[in-house]
């Protein structure tokens, strides 16, 4: 190859990587990633101290080495297009069958969900320790359980990832046999893969009407009617958690959210603050960085935080047009934002329950709701059931 | 700081090469303006750099530790100065010692320490406490680099170097300094004191490093990762077990490989020319041959630092068999503190000796001849990678068949399809096969022009995918730096 050629091609490559080094060195920091839902590292303290002091966790490198090393990959410039370009090259090229555990089906991005045995397990016990200390003795309790199966459900079997998923079938056995005082009731007749966001976890509220149609005739209830409510677009795409995770360019997707004068009157309120009216939560429809007066920031980070918010132990649905005073509490993961509006239009209240942001878990449960004369529902993912504890 | 890194590609890595050539060119036409020498000043100046930064480099990984560098360079070049002046031959071997000494008691200190009290407690039931110091990096590497310096210095075959900033130069030099190559002073003493630079050399270095990045990047952390969910799965098998120690000797070839290709790369860039370290061993059709091709720094270290003045094979059977022994237990003992890495030493010795007292091997078919090496040498990849001795003996009973495992299952078969591509490339990588192909289109008439347009788009592609796996991954240490 003749020199000249090889010579001009070496100052293409070099002037590309000085390039990229130069936006890397004089960009401005960025504070949040709305791709991967988190803050992003600042530039460490640079002291002699800090220096000197070594990180345990790598090796006996110095603090502020680490912790640079952090920086630089967090503000590094076009990171969202570079992280795409390794998920496509790792994904395509490369033939992996999934990116940072995530992987694509139908359009559908999903999550690989092997067992975690030990999770499920302590589930399991804290639904039954629930049971046995706050229901079993409640007057006038009528308990009932059920699951929602995950995306992977659906997908992994045409995805070839089944062999590296749990046994659904088992898991929703082992619920039932766990817990012969509750009604159980399947979801898996009324539900498929279209009811999910494309790249989220969640599914979309405007497509769970059978859902919670069979919920609330399951709890002798008339359920919801599709003629009472109205469909709202939200402006922004919706961008979900796996959006970020698999780092793959997916369109952004639209979020549509159900109104109805049931739901325009009802009071909520969260963790015992002072009600509102409305059952969504406005300024999460939108995904923006806020700094507040103090210097520090608040983030709108998820637009599915619309629906009920994200991180309350503790939610009250009121409905004050309610024709009866029966309530509702539901033992719940983050599914029962979009579902809980559209049972309330049978109770007086719906209390939720989200033990993992409660003092004390399921351990203080009476400091939160009372049981008696309630209708009281289990309603968790699988995913939760095997991958996070309820406390 | 690893040349794997955001930090090194594309912070530190910049500033020294625009400080490199600029101050260099800059001071070099100062001097010529004044009517100096320029070209000393300016090789003055780029040896000072490259020091400088290199213990940059060296103390970003460990701070403390750079005062051991500087120290040991110090130690080196006043022994060297000192073999120089001896007037005798007695003297000269004193300083020797004390230079070979001193070097081998900070890395026993170092890295053996632990392990001899270890052993030592075991033998004895006695509870003397561990020191537990911190490895410094690279100390196996850059203690071996030095005392090839004074030995050759002693043998009469390299001059003494006089500038402490040229012989730190040399010591320190970032681009080998953590994991090779072993670059030996004769190698490199023209090109500290004299050394030129071309575009076309410079293009050269670039895609020599280039490539060991994606090397180590694209393949050996990908075998990594394979690596890593075999050792959490519970559906292993015994095909998963062969996938496992495939992956090894392909993780441990493209991380190794790849970080001497950087090494040789960069060195390139700086204008200086390191010795091969790698030649396809994957090729091999014996042991003897693997070991021609695979860490060829360190094999002929051993060999001319240890091998030959135990007396090499110029010796009574016995006396072999012994040096044999010798050379592959240290050689072992130098990638870790610990009896696995012994006993592959061991293992290689073994089939070393078997290699050499039945000739027939030399006869048989050249596919089987590879088969054979490959079996061994992935067998001795498997002791390589072994937590402990004990592990050892689960991982070979399970690889054939011994362990009570399926021979395959639904996880494997998951993922050999999940890294069917991967193990294509690495073992089509791991041959002359793909080099011997881009070299017949460069010179190709029709396909010369094609391959040189083709060529600086292929590395700015794997240099964006590389960057995509950085951004994206996290901490990813070559395996070699440890040592």
């Amino acid at each position: 190859m003749s020199k000249t050629i090889r010579a001009v091609g070496a100052v293409v490559v070099v002037g590309l990587w000085l390039l990229i080094a130069g936006f890397a060195w004089f960009s401005p920091d960025e504070v949040y990633s709305f791709t991967e839902r988190s803050y992003l590292d600042q530039f460490p303290e640079l002291t002699l101290e800090n220096i000197l002091e070594k990180d345990d966790s790598k090796r006996g490198t110095s603090s502020f080495m680490t912790e640079f090393n952090s920086y630089t990959l967090d503000q590094f410039p076009l990171r969202d297009t570079f992280r795409g370009i390794k998920a496509m090259f790792h994904l395509y090229a490369l033939n992996q069958s999934n990116n940072n555990g995530k992987y694509i089906q139908d359009g559908y991005i999903a999550e690989m969900t092997p067992l975690n045995e030990e999770v499920f397990q302590k589930n399991l016990a804290s639904i039954q320790r629930i049971y046995e200390k706050y229901l079993k003795d409640a007057e006038g309790c009528n308990v009932y359980m059920s699951v929602i199966p995950d995306k992977n459900y659906y997908l992994a079997e045409p995805s070839g990832h089944a062999s590296m998923s749990l046994d659904y079938e088992k898991l929703f056995a082992d619920v039932e046999a766990n817990a012969p005082w509750a009604t159980h009731i399947s979801l898996l007749d009324v539900m498929d893969v279209s009811m999910f966001y494309r790249t989220d976890t969640h599914w979309r509220q405007e497509k769970i009407m059978d859902v919670a149609q069979k919920l609330a005739n399951a709890m002798g209830k008339e359920g919801p009617k599709e003629e009472d409510f109205t469909v709202q677009k939200l402006d922004d795409l919706f961008y979900g958690v796996y959006y970020g995770q698999i780092a793959v360019p997916v369109a952004g997707e639209d979020m549509f959210l159900l109104h109805s004068d049931v739901l325009n009157n009802c009071l909520v309120s969260y963790d015992g603050a002072t009600p509102v009216k409305g059952v969504y939560d406005w300024d999460r429809s939108k995904v923006e960085l806020v700094q507040n007066p103090n210097g520090s920031y608040t983030v709108y980070g998820d637009m599915y935080e619309v629906f009920l918010s994200k991180e309350s132990g503790k939610v009250v649905i009121e409905n004050p047009n309610a024709t009866t005073d029966k309530e509702l509490v539901i033992f719940r993961d983050s599914n029962s934002r979009a579902l809980a509006p559209l049972l309330v239009q049978d109770y007086a209240k719906i209390t939720m329950l989200d033990t993992r942001w409660l003092t004390g878990g399921t351990h203080m449960l009476q400091n939160f709701a009372s049981f008696d004369n309630r209708d009281v529902l289990f309603l968790y993912s699988t995913s939760l059931l095997n991958s996070v504890e309820l406390k | 700081m690893l040349f794997s890194s955001v930090p090194f590609l594309y912070y530190f890595l910049p500033v020294v090469i625009i400080s490199y050539f600029l101050l260099s060119w800059g001071v070099e036409g100062l001097f010529r303006l004044c009517g100096k020498n320029g070209e000393k000043a300016g090789l003055f100046t780029k040896n000072v750099i490259l020091l400088a930064f290199s213990l940059v480099f060296y103390a970003w990984g460990e701070p403390r530790y750079v005062f051991l560098m500087i120290g040991t360079i110090f130690m080196f070049w006043a022994c060297g100065l000192a073999i120089g002046k001896a007037q005798t031959k007695l003297w000269k071997k004193i300083w020797l010692c004390v230079s070979v000494i001193t070097s081998l008691a900070l890395l026993g200190l170092f890295k053996y320490a632990d392990f001899f009290v270890d052993n030592f407690n075991a033998l004895t039931g006695l509870s003397v406490p561990l020191l537990r110091l911190a490895l410094p990096v690279g100390i196996s590497f850059y203690t071996f680099q030095a005392m090839s310096y004074t030995i050759d210095v002693y043998r009469g075959n390299a001059k003494v170097q006089k500038n402490p900033i040229s012989f730190g130069t040399y010591v320190a030099l970032f681009p080998q300094l953590i994991a090779g190559p072993i670059v030996r002073y004769v190698d490199v003493a023209r090109e500290i004191d004299k050394r030129s630079h071309s575009w076309d050399e410079i293009a050269l270095g670039i895609r020599r490093f280039v490539i060991g990045l994606a090397k180590k990047i694209i393949l050996a952390d990908n075998f990594a990762l394979l690596m890593r969910l075999f050792r959490e799965s519970s559906e292993q098998s015994v095909v998963f077990y062969w996938m496992y120690a495939i992956s090894i000797g392909l993780n441990i070839y493209f991380d190794f490989s790849g970080y001497s290709d950087m090494a040789i790369g960069l060195g390139r860039v700086f204008g200086f020319h390191f010795i091969e370290n790698f030649n396809y061993p994957y090729m091999s059709k014996s042991v003897a041959e693997f070991w021609k091709r695979w860490h060829i720094s360190l094999g002929s270290w051993f060999r001319d630092y240890v091998y030959i003045p135990l007396g090499g094979n110029r010796v009574s059977n016995v006396r072999w068999l012994v040096n044999t022994f010798i050379v592959w237990s240290l050689t072992g003992l130098w990638h870790g503190a610990a009896w696995n890495y012994v006993l592959w030493g061991l293992l290689y010795a073994v089939f070393l000796l078997v290699e050499k007292w039945v000739p027939a091997l030399k006869k048989m078919p050249d596919v089987l001849r590879r088969v054979y090496t490959l079996l061994v040498v992935f067998l001795g990849m498997v002791i390589f990678n072994a937590a402990d001795l004990s592990q050892i003996g689960t991982d070979l009973a399970n690889m054939f068949g011994f362990g009570g495992l399926p021979f395959l299952s639904d996880a494997t078969l998951y993922y050999l399809g999940s890294f069917a591509v991967l193990f294509i490339l690495g073992i089509v990588g791991s041959t002359c096969w793909v080099k011997n192909t881009v070299n017949r289109l460069a010179e190709g008439r029709k396909t010369a022009s094609v391959m040189a347009v083709l060529e600086p788009i292929l590395l700015l592609i794997l240099l964006l995918v590389c960057t995509g796996y950085l951004v994206d991954g996290a901490f990813s240490p070559f395996l070699y730096f440890r040592f």
